[in-house]
């Protein structure tokens, strides 16, 4: 069991370290966020208090909800298309009948440590409209990163690109995890493939698939490199993420109070989902 | 091939599919690889596989027109440094957590575990103001110090140490061991596998990190990697064509490393990611 | 754990209000065999470059005391040094400043403390270069900045295409326009269009004689003169665009391959655009087109308003309030950008037009033959032009303005704003956002 000790003072010591970081660079920097959200602040004089001006000035602010239909398009894509197709990938990863799987396993992982800059300047290229393969491919110059509606479609594929394999790593352990003895049972039952999947594989993998989805869905809401480094948030917004808004309403045009609105907001609806996530797990006994 | 034949319809779709799908996942990295080796009249060129000749030119004109050398210093320099205050500092905490009873243990921990729902963009202003403040502004270390206790590793070592035999810690106590000496000899060897898996981790982050770099270096020679590769095609001289060439050869430098680290020890990487998935 | 709390968050915000104290204005004389080192910092290698070479030359004819260059180059020089500011970091003497951020500063007239008001150094010299560039960096009728460039704008064309399709050169808009729609018979188009904030839009409404912003800062672009003059010239860009007449460009792409790639098919005949498009985009996009290009003078309006040319962007070089050798500093920006020498040998060196007349008018540059024009005297017609380049006025609300062209100017090429829905919603944005 746990260890009690003479020295009263040795955890405290040892926890210290952490909650310094912490309460310096992430709880002290949330608590000044939230207070900044009421000011109006250049950064250079000193803050002036504005109340509700920055939240009332974000609900009418027609760009702010044109980056919030693009996040949200980006959280879609990712939890209606990353989500199962990386189911799949991981079901083929784990099948016997995989030929070359540590090969093929590198390659669908790798996009997960390639950096984000890197990945994007090279996609920039190849949506490229004059000298880009994706146009030599099909034969048309499409000027994907200049069209509004087309735009997306780059930072789309990036984001489908980069998180497949994080994605079916998760499944994959899911995978793993699933007693083999159940599938033994189903066999025994008579269950086809088909049917095994679905009587034991997904339902087994119910708690991973939360899991799976809170991730990408938490962190698709914070996505900034890859529509920052392709389109830099254009044309005309269309491809803007919420954080790039913050970014650019902060650190282009310092509008410190505005850019710290933008957060609280960004917050509010990352913690009601965390907390919804949380309810629903409780619930259902995940 | 013998093997192959045996492969049902099923099977054969699926390799089918998988296999394709691998070579659309690989090609971003080929196409990346063979323009670095591009002239700049090769890549404005309707684009082609291979480049015509292996040359460096991109990269000697890497290291020549930018301060490349010194991106790739500083960013080794913060991501190792994070690395290490990291694994020193989760490590203590964790170990802590799960061998001490002490007052508010539970609620502090409670409150370590929540704080993983902040998002971090939520930051950014306040970090930059409080790093202005400390006039840490282009120093390394304010690219290091929001990232040297990730919550997440507390709860990852937290996992470890709680596999650590009480039995070897109270035998080490009787023998007259101090507390930070039974963690250095004792707790920390065991809980190996979780510092490899959170360092590489770490490692991995921080040197693709862009957002907070971003707006925490203004100057070229405090450049991080990823800062100093997108200020080479967007920023400096508005006015000149973008030079693609020794961007990707840039590109293919900084993803070289990570993907090395990863190749090599794929395990360890899973395994921290893992971790809180499976468990919780 | 709240004790803690609260004593933490008292502390940052404390901390945070703590505002930058003022520079101490002190000041120091080199000794005689001393080396003084200037700081400087601006966005582009090319400064150094030539402050460098500068300073040298200053060097060798000083018994006294020798200058030392350090300098940093960084994306946004005025960032770094609000930032390095509150900081109470180390600033730079001299400092380059892109003209789109100059804004920055005149916000609660920042500038003021930051920047040297160098009025009265220019003295009765103002009157000896291109009025236009002095505007760039005028604060509350003080000016703080000395322009690098001329950046006057011109008709770069490929003249085989005109006389191909037996087309005149147009020297009017109106002319332009036609000579546009018979190019467009053939599929080949006259120019281009961009939604840069400072781009094609931007360089007409400028050259007709409009205004974003008056000299005082206010934002003027939805009044009486101003709103007419980029009405007609947003109907003009409609015009031509509706029978496909330019070449659409949105984003970064401006810099990239679209438009060198489109001019060497033979897509594209030409394109307008200030003197430094010519050295750091045309000649490196299309060098193998040396010999194949022309320039004429920028279109003007048959009904004789405005300028006969433009301008697009920038450089001034300032002194910081905080710099212990400003007069130094002085005497080499004095040197390198004021004198007749020094304005020529910032063409050579750099290849940025004169900015004083004088310099403009010299044979180096009037008479120098361009192999890449054929051996056209292109710094003639830059010359000729130089006297009418209008000036753009400067406010803290500029930024906003950029901003809102460089998303709202796409919707105009698809034709979802009208010239005048275009400009509403330009003046309805910065107006809403500069309050912020």
């Amino acid at each position: 069991m746990m260890r009690t000790t003479m020295y009263k003072k040795t955890p405290y010591f040892f926890i210290l370290p952490a909650y310094v970081v912490f309460l310096v660079f992430m709880f002290g920097p949330m608590i000044f966020s939230l207070i900044v959200s009421f000011f109006n602040w250049t950064g250079i004089k000193s803050p002036e208090f504005n109340g509700l001006d920055n939240l009332k000035g974000i609900a009418t602010d027609s760009v702010f909800w044109l980056s919030v239909r693009n996040t949200l398009l980006y959280s879609a894509v990712s939890l209606f298309v990353v989500v199962p197709l990386s189911l799949l990938l991981a079901l083929a990863l784990d099948s016997p009948h995989l030929r070359g799987r540590l090969v093929v396993r590198a390659i669908y992982f790798a996009p997960i440590v390639t950096s984000t800059v890197a990945i994007s300047q090279t996609f920039m290229m190849l949506f490229n409209t004059n000298f880009g393969l994706i146009n030599r491919m099909l034969g048309v110059p499409i000027d994907w990163l200049g069209s509004r509606t087309l735009a997306l479609v780059p930072v789309i594929v990036v984001i489908i690109w980069r998180w497949l394999g994080l994605t079916s790593i998760y499944f994959l352990a899911g995978l793993q995890g699933i007693d083999r003895e159940l599938y033994d049972a189903a066999k025994v039952d008579g269950a086809t493939t088909m049917q095994r999947f679905f009587s034991v594989t997904l339902p087994q993998l119910r708690p991973i698939t939360f899991f799976v989805s809170m991730i990408i869905l938490i962190g698709s809401m914070q996505i900034f490199d890859e529509p920052q480094i392709l389109t830099g948030g254009g044309p005309s917004n269309a491809t803007r993420s919420v954080v790039q808004y913050l970014y650019l309403r902060g650190f282009t045009q310092f509008r410190f109070g505005y850019a710290s609105a933008i957060g609280l907001v960004l917050f509010i609806a990352i913690a009601s989902f965390s907390a919804v996530q949380m309810r629903l797990r409780k619930e259902s006994d995940l | 091939m013998r093997k192959l034949s045996r492969l049902s319809a099923g099977a054969w779709v699926m390799n089918i599919v998988v296999w394709v799908g691998g070579a659309f996942m690989l090609l971003p990295f080929i196409w990346m690889v063979s323009s670095s080796f591009k002239t700049t009249e090769e890549i404005f060129q309707p684009a082609t596989f291979l480049p015509k000749s292996l040359d460096g030119g991109n990269y000697a004109r890497l290291f020549s027109s930018w301060p490349f050398s010194r991106w790739i210093i500083n960013s080794l320099i913060v991501a190792l440094f994070t690395t290490l205050l990291a694994l020193m500092i989760t490590s203590l905490a964790g170990y802590a957590f799960a061998k001490f009873r002490f007052k508010g243990r539970g609620k502090l921990f409670a409150v370590l575990l929540s704080s993983t729902m902040i998002p971090f963009p939520i930051l950014v202003v306040p970090l930059f103001v409080i790093t202005s403040r400390l006039g840490m502004t282009n120093s390394l270390i304010s690219l290091m110090l929001p990232f040297i206790a990730p919550p997440i590793g507390i709860f990852l070592m937290n996992q470890y140490a709680s596999y650590v035999p009480n039995a070897l810690l109270d035998s080490a106590k009787i023998d007259g061991a101090g507390d930070l000496r039974i963690f250095f000899q004792i707790a920390l060897p065991i809980m190996v596998p979780a510092l490899a898996s959170l360092g590489i981790i770490t490692f991995i982050n921080s040197w693709n990190n862009f957002l907070w770099p971003l707006i925490a270096i203004r100057q070229e020679l405090s450049m991080t990697l990823p800062i100093g590769m997108a200020n080479m095609l967007t920023g400096v001289s508005a006015g000149s064509a973008p030079p693609y060439g020794p961007a990707m050869a840039a590109s293919t430098l900084v993803c070289i490393p990570t993907v090395a680290i990863f190749l090599a020890v794929q395990k360890y990487y899973i395994q921290g990611l893992t971790a809180g998935a499976v468990k919780q | 754990m709240k004790k803690c709390l609260s004593v933490l968050l008292v502390l940052v915000v404390g901390a945070s209000l703590l505002m930058a104290g003022g520079a101490k204005e002190e000041s120091i004389t080199p000794k005689k065999g001393e080396t003084v080192t200037i700081k400087m910092w601006t966005h582009d290698d090319l400064y150094r470059q030539f402050f460098q070479k500068r300073i040298d030359m200053m060097n060798e004819n000083n018994p006294d005391y020798q200058i030392a260059l350090d300098a940093q180059i960084m994306p946004n020089t005025i960032t770094s040094l609000i930032t390095a500011s509150v900081a109470g970091e180390e600033m730079p003497d001299l400092i380059g400043v892109e003209q789109g951020w100059f804004p920055t500063l005149m916000e609660d007239s920042n500038v003021e403390s930051f920047l040297v008001d160098l009025t009265d150094k220019i003295g009765d010299r103002y009157d000896d270069y291109v009025q236009g560039r002095w505007a760039l960096y005028t604060h509350e009728g003080k000016i703080y900045g000395l322009e690098s460039a001329l950046t006057a704008s011109v008709y770069y064309y490929q003249p085989a295409i005109f006389e191909k399709y037996g087309v005149a050169i147009p020297t009017t808009w109106e002319e332009y326009i036609a000579a546009g729609k018979e190019l467009a018979e053939h599929g080949v188009k006259i120019g281009v269009m961009d939604n840069d904030a400072s781009g094609i839009f931007s360089l007409m409404f400028l050259q007709r004689g409009g205004q974003f912003f008056d000299q005082d800062g206010n934002l003027v672009l939805g009044e009486g003169k101003n709103r007419e003059a980029a009405i007609k010239v947003l109907d003009m860009l409609r015009e031509a665009l509706d029978a496909k007449a330019l070449q659409v460009v949105l984003g970064n792409e401006f810099w990239g391959s679209t438009i060198p790639t489109a001019f060497s098919t033979g897509k594209v005949a030409g394109m307008v655009a200030p003197d430094w498009y010519n050295t750091s985009v045309l000649q490196p996009g299309v060098e193998s087109m040396a010999g194949d290009w022309s320039v004429a003078p920028m279109p003007v309006w048959e009904d004789g308003s405005g300028f006969r040319t433009s301008v697009w962007g920038g450089t001034g070089f300032a002194i910081t309030k905080s710099s212990k050798i400003k007069d130094i500093v002085w005497d080499v920006l004095d040197d390198a950008y004021m004198s007749l020498d020094g304005q020529l040998d910032r063409y050579k060196t750099i290849g940025f037009y004169p900015t004083m007349y004088e310099a403009l008018d010299s044979p180096a540059i009037t008479e120098e033959e361009h192999p890449f024009f054929g051996g056209q005297k292109i710094g003639a017609v830059f010359a000729d032009v130089a006297l009418e380049t209008p000036p753009l006025w400067q406010s803290p609300a500029r930024p906003f303005l950029l901003q809102a062209m460089v998303d709202n100017l796409p919707l105009f090429i698809e034709g979802k704003l009208s010239s005048s829905e275009l400009v509403d919603t330009l003046v309805e944005i910065t107006e809403r956002d500069a309050q912020l």
